[in-house]
């Protein structure tokens, strides 16, 4: 999921049907070739579709670990994504400005959360935030903990989600056209100005599907979350931990947490993909 | 510059007083109304030019790659020179030596990038406006221009609406000016849906609506097709002569010299101005084979009529060539 894969926004688009490869390469032998991945994508969300009947997924609705982990996992993620759009946007614009290798130090740092495990993000993030972390004496003194809160859960879940979208953010901003900038400067605007007015709305789409992604990495996050803030129901169980809690006394409870889960998925591809274009 | 270069300079704004006294008639006799001396460094790249003049267009040309983009970026300020000084009017907009580094909002210099540069978000009357909404814009309202005064009537009329005004106000203006340039009819369309020329045509609306001190026009006919391009070019050349603006026009193309009225040449080449001076002298001593294949065909490569004709040259030196500069080569 590389930089400019996603996020591509207005400027992309799939492959033309004139285009030369769409002539040179009709063969059914590469379909055939890609068949084995698409249907190790594909394969186990259908199964997850037809293990569970309407009732199955009525009552997984009625779990009592649902409702509590469904809240929790809204607001949360909200929050998170509230943090890093207001975070990240400031970071990939100043990435996207400056020439790339003065910036590739910042960039290699935005891309650690993707290639660190999870799991290893939140024992970082216990070093600095728990009680004999880097601020942990600090926090304490002024009366604040920080691990094993819902602030923990959203901690984490920025840390993980942040790399999407500021990736996403930068590839966006990278593309306007610089002489734009130029001339919207040459018109009046300061920089300030020249952003809100003529970067922003063109990068717009591609700001959003990295927000979109980065939203969905944060529903998702789990590691980081269990280490970090723990598995208490109503406080730090949202729902991918909801899932794990469900599977050990009742798998029904669990797949109809997850199909819940894979629909919001589902839905926030369908404008991701297909409104970008 | 060294002094060599100076003397040379010198002595080509003596011959141009004598080649084109209608022109210099209603110029300031005096200094010249803008003098761009600078060197700027990009990468590997180096650019060094000095260049000045009047209240009419100056034409530079030069293959690809010879800093022509560089050296329009530095004047509006999307680039800093190392060193060296840019002047327009009475203002200093860049000084090295004494730290002046002006934004470009408060250069007052319109800039047509090559393309045109128009906002792919906005409609063309939108496009047209956005030069009205910015600090620079509204700065100036407090001050009287004297030069706004020489713009026409109704653009007068436009800029002083604008200012301090609403949005659905700077529309307006914006569809009124577009109407004195004749594309009042494309105002709600977007960019992607006009054509090269109904762009060209826009992008000068809106470079020119904030009243600029001076304009810089980076390849503006390279994107017409040639059937439309002469009718372009000459209204071009119109507009830029109604309003007595100091212009850069960058361009390849010798027809658009012959258009904007025979301006003065500067012929960058490698980061270098190899030869300037007005095109006659260049077609008849040209200093590169760029420059005699730039003029070749052109009607200044016949031999150039009589100097007699002119009132009598202070300094004669009707057979001198154009003044080739190798500083810094």
């Amino acid at each position: 999921m590389g930089r400019g894969g996603w996020g591509r926004g207005a400027g992309g688009g799939g492959r033309d049907p004139a285009a030369p490869n769409a002539t040179l390469f009709t063969g059914r032998t590469s379909f055939l070739a890609a068949l084995p991945m698409l249907a190790l994508l594909a394969v186990p969300l259908i199964a997850l579709a037809g293990a569970s009947s309407p009732t199955e997924l009525l009552a997984g609705v009625r779990h009592p670990l649902f409702g509590p982990a469904l809240r929790l996992s809204a607001l949360t993620t909200t929050a998170s994504l509230a943090l890093v759009v207001a975070t990240g946007t400031p970071l990939a614009w100043w990435i996207a400005t400056r020439p790339r290798r003065r910036v590739r130090w910042a960039e290699s740092l935005v891309d650690l959360p993707i290639v660190i495990p999870p799991a290893v993000v939140g024992i970082a993030l216990l070093e600095t935030f728990g009680r004999n972390g880097l601020f942990g004496p600090a926090l304490a003194a002024a009366g604040v903990r920080v691990p094993f809160t819902t602030a923990a859960v959203v901690l984490a879940q920025v840390v993980v989600s942040a790399p999407f979208f500021v990736q996403a953010a930068a590839a966006a901003f990278r593309r306007v056209d610089e002489e734009l900038l130029i001339v919207a400067r040459t018109l009046g605007q300061t920089p300030a100005g020249t952003f809100f007015r003529v970067a922003v709305p063109l990068a717009a789409p591609g700001v959003a599907a990295g927000a979109a992604l980065a939203w969905a990495r944060a529903m998702g996050e789990f590691g980081a979350t269990l280490l970090f803030a723990g598995n208490l129901p109503g406080t730090t169980q949202t729902m991918p931990l909801a899932i794990y809690t469900a599977l050990e006394s009742d798998a029904r409870a669990a797949v109809a947490l997850a199909l819940a889960l894979a629909a919001a998925g589902g839905l926030l591809l369908l404008p991701l993909r297909f409104a970008a274009r | 510059m060294s002094a060599r270069a100076e003397h040379a300079h010198s002595e080509v704004d003596a011959r141009v007083e004598v080649a084109t006294p209608q022109r210099r008639a209603t110029a300031h006799p005096t200094a010249p109304r803008w003098r761009v001396d600078v060197q700027v460094e990009a990468g590997n790249f180096q650019l060094v030019a000095e260049l000045e003049g009047d209240e009419t267009a100056v034409v530079v040309a030069g293959p690809n790659g010879a800093g022509k983009t560089t050296l329009l970026r530095a004047i509006c300020g999307a680039c800093r020179p190392a060193t060296g000084t840019i002047r327009v009017g009475e203002r200093t907009l860049f000084d090295s030596d004494a730290g002046v580094d002006q934004a470009p909002e408060r250069r007052r210099i319109g800039y047509l990038p090559q393309g045109f540069g128009l906002f792919p978000h906005l409609t063309a009357a939108d496009n047209v406006a956005f030069g009205l909404a910015g600090r620079g814009a509204q700065r100036k309202a407090g001050r009287a221009q004297p030069e706004a005064q020489r713009a026409q009537p109704e653009a007068r009329q436009a800029q002083r609406q604008a200012r301090r005004t609403s949005r659905a106000q700077r529309r307006r203006a914006a569809v009124a000016f577009m109407e004195e340039m004749g594309c009042a009819h494309l105002a709600d369309i977007f960019p992607r849906s006009l054509s090269g020329g109904e762009r060209q045509r826009v992008a000068l609306a809106r470079a020119l609506l904030p009243d600029p001190e001076m304009i810089l026009l980076d390849e503006p006919l390279a994107a017409i097709d040639a059937p439309a391009r002469r009718s372009f070019r000459d209204q071009l050349a119109a507009h830029l002569a109604k309003r007595r603006r100091p212009a850069i026009v960058v361009t390849h193309d010798a027809g658009d010299v012959l258009a904007l009225g025979s301006p003065r040449v500067y012929v960058l080449e490698n980061g270098r101005v190899v030869q300037h001076g007005l095109p006659e002298e260049l077609a008849t001593a040209p200093a590169t084979p760029f420059v005699a294949g730039f003029f070749a065909g052109q009607p200044w490569s016949q031999p150039a009529p009589s100097p007699a004709a002119a009132p009598a040259p202070p300094t004669p030196s009707p057979a001198a060539p154009a003044s080739t500069e190798s500083a810094g080569r």
